[in-house]
């Protein structure tokens, strides 16, 4: 059963594109009210600011009602179905919250969904213990359905990254058990996160899973960085070595070939997927894919000085993006570099990072350290 | 069937929409530009430090064929340069928002004011040309950075000059560092960073009022806003009889706090009030609340008060349209 109102998610979507076409000139004054008038509904959704406040109040209020709860019952059933109990409260109380207060993600229903996780796991551990199975991923997989469970009725996104990241432990420790599967390993992690991927694209065209949007989004992007890395030559390479107990350097990896072609050709698939679909999050894998692979070659085949590698690196991303921004103040094949508003946010966090750099390069007495790149990278956003 | 046309079949049904607007919009969706500014300012940015970090690695391996004097040189004619093209591209000075067309002149003036810091710190650590006088060394460039911030209109300048100023006070007003890095159990320092604190709020507050630059309060608020309840509370926490004074100042920035949020909607200033509020307000409490209680009652209080603080969040739009001017943590 889904937490939160389906329909209200859908009134927020439908709010936010109307005021977004009335911006543009696609709809006209009258739609956009009648747009709105008939979506009136929408769930809370404060700014960030409040929702952090609410996230970090809400964390402490489940800690501290837990520790009151047990004063009160002590540990009559033992501590896991207390544990149990109060989770189980704490579940009614939310689902409760979520209807009156028509929550959607605010920061104090993602502090107790974390915190309702957090109550059944003395359980699982029990029964885990009371098993005795000396795996460790089985306690993982007694986990997954908790996981699953929370993922279909709310929707939450780091909850849906947990139990993506349990299935691949899940099956990474499964395939280690055996010698063959140690080196199917790269290969079943990256059919992993082909899978997810496919089926995350798939559904993220659906309008019935509208619901699980923002966590379909998270294990899609997971996934993109899953297959990157699984295919990579040093992660490949040096985790054989790891889990062969070959010692170090690292023995050369059979298929080398293979893998050095996934290394240098995935990042340039992201770079041309994030082109083609116009799609940020694929560019942005690319761009720090590219890095990856940089990281990666030199660690292997150190050709220049890191000096060296950094000044052109450097060269060839500030160039091309200074370029872009030049080129793209008229929109080219389907991008445009265009000011986007500014909100608290960003200050804040433009802020905080130019203050650092500013106390950091203060110590006028110690004179200069070289080699920290004591430039401020901070951000001069200011609109133009 | 995709979520765009589930909603444009809904506004179909209603006759919200035309049939040709509506292919009109699904045309639109599919060809609506992608905006890549945060992405290509960040990897200019990403560039730039990847660059000075390899030509800093660099010269530090070769400072001794270079030479200090030809290093300092370049320095400064680096740092002249980016002034004087800031210079160039700028426009007059105004009251308010200034619009720049030129694209990097906001940029400029950010690489010229860190250059500056860097040339600095140099030419003290191979001349020094300030000798001992390190304040001198501290208030120049705080002096120089609140001009920029001020004439060219410059935000991530202006948190520079601040710092730098709080610096030569003897105060590390760095976000981060606030905690660390500045040795609160110096009654001295306690208060000079609650005066520092009042002082960059006043000017904050200030500016809204009197519509100087009104877009700088931001700035001023949140760093002087954390170096003072963090100060406060510092004082507050020191196992003195008139400690408890602190309380004043950490209600009074409170409720301004509060206030100011509920005028300008930004709400890091409501959190910023209710977290230091209920931190100083629960350290209160238990003061003075006899030690046979702690346990019990602790618990209870903490987890009925993040509760209450909780219902504060979900429902201040309401409580703070009155003139209700209660603290927070109190209800």
């Amino acid at each position: 059963m889904k937490a939160y109102n389906e329909t209200l998610l859908l009134n927020e979507y439908a709010q936010k594109m109307a005021q977004k076409w009335h911006s543009e000139r696609l709809l006209s004054t009258e739609q956009l009210a009648e747009a709105v008038q008939s979506h009136a509904q929408v769930p809370y959704n404060p700014n960030i600011f409040i929702k952090i406040g609410l996230f970090l109040f809400g964390n402490v209020c489940f800690m501290f009602g837990g520790g009151f709860v047990f004063m009160i019952l002590g540990e009559g059933g033992g501590f896991a179905f207390t544990a149990l109990l109060y989770g189980l409260g704490v579940t009614f109380l939310l689902l409760r919250l979520i209807k009156q207060k028509q929550l959607h993600f605010a920061g104090v229903d993602n502090a107790l969904i974390y915190g309702i996780i957090g109550a059944t796991m003395p359980l699982i551990f029990e029964l885990y213990d009371a098993l005795k199975i000396n795996e460790f991923w089985v306690g993982v997989l007694f986990c997954l359905p908790v996981l699953v469970v929370v993922v279909y009725s709310f929707g939450e996104p780091l909850v849906a990254l947990g139990a993506f990241l349990s299935g691949l432990f899940i099956l990474a420790s499964i395939l280690m058990k055996t010698p063959i599967g140690k080196a199917l390993l790269p290969f079943a992690l990256m059919i992993y996160a082909v899978v997810f991927f496919v089926v995350t694209r798939n559904l993220s065209q659906k309008s019935s899973a509208f619901y699980w949007k923002l966590a379909i989004y998270w294990v899609n992007t997971a996934a993109l960085v899953l297959f990157y890395a699984a295919g990579n030559y040093f992660v490949v390479r040096e985790l054989n070595a790891e889990l062969n107990g070959l010692g170090s350097p690292s023995p050369e990896v059979a298929f080398a070939g293979l893998f050095w072609g996934f290394t240098l050709l995935i990042p340039v698939l992201y770079l041309y997927g994030g082109f083609r679909w116009r799609n940020r999050t694929l560019l942005l894998l690319g761009l720090l894919g590219i890095v990856a692979t940089i990281l990666t070659v030199r660690y292997y085949h150190a050709m220049l000085p890191i000096e060296w590698v950094l000044i052109l690196v450097g060269v060839v991303a500030a160039i091309s993006a200074f370029v872009l921004i030049r080129s793209l103040k008229t929109p080219k094949f389907g991008f445009i570099y265009a000011p986007e508003k500014d909100n608290d946010e960003r200050f804040a966090i433009e802020m905080v990072v130019i203050s650092q750099m500013t106390q950091n390069s203060q110590s006028v007495e110690k004179g200069v350290e070289f080699g920290g790149g004591d430039f401020a990278g901070g951000g001069a956003e200011d609109k133009y | 069937m995709n979520p765009l046309s589930f909603l444009l079949d809904e506004w179909q049904q209603r006759h919200l929409l035309t049939d040709e607007q509506r292919v009109q919009l699904e045309t639109h969706e599919r060809t609506r530009p992608v905006s890549l500014y945060i992405l290509l300012r960040s990897l200019l940015y990403a560039g730039i430090l990847l660059f000075t970090s390899g030509v800093g690695v660099l010269i530090y391996n070769n400072i001794d064929t270079i030479g200090h004097s030809a290093l300092i040189a370049l320095l400064a004619v680096l740092t002249a340069g980016s002034f004087f093209y800031v210079y160039r591209t700028s426009v007059p000075f105004s009251r308010g928002l200034i619009e720049n067309e030129a694209k990097f002149s906001d940029f400029a003036l950010l690489i010229a004011c860190t250059l500056f810091l860097m040339l600095e710190g140099y030419v003290q650590w191979r001349y020094n040309v300030f000798g001992t006088r390190y304040g001198l060394a501290t208030v120049l460039p705080a002096v120089l950075f609140l001009f920029c911030a001020y004439r060219f209109d410059h935000r991530g300048v202006l948190s520079m000059g601040l710092t730098a100023f709080a610096s030569w006070v003897g105060i590390t007003v760095a976000p981060m560092e606030v905690l660390s890095n500045n040795d609160f159990n110096d009654m001295r320092l306690i208060v000079t960073g609650v005066l520092l604190g009042v002082l960059y709020i006043g000017v904050g507050v200030a500016s809204e009022r009197m519509d100087f630059k009104k877009h700088f309060s931001f700035t001023y608020l949140l760093l002087g806003g954390n170096v003072f309840f963090i100060g406060s509370l510092a004082g507050l926490f020191r196992q003195e009889s008139w400690a408890f004074g602190f309380a004043l100042p950490i209600t009074a920035g409170c409720w301004l706090f509060v206030n100011h949020a509920r005028r300008s909607q930004s709400f890091l200033f409501l959190l910023m009030a209710v977290v230091y509020g209920y931190i100083a307000f629960t350290y209160l409490l238990f003061e003075v609340m006899n030690e046979a209680l702690w346990a019990f009652f602790g618990m209870f209080y903490v987890a009925a008060s993040t509760g209450g603080v909780i219902w504060f969040f979900l429902n201040f739009k309401k409580l703070l349209k009155g003139r209700d001017e209660e603290r927070p943590p109190l209800r």
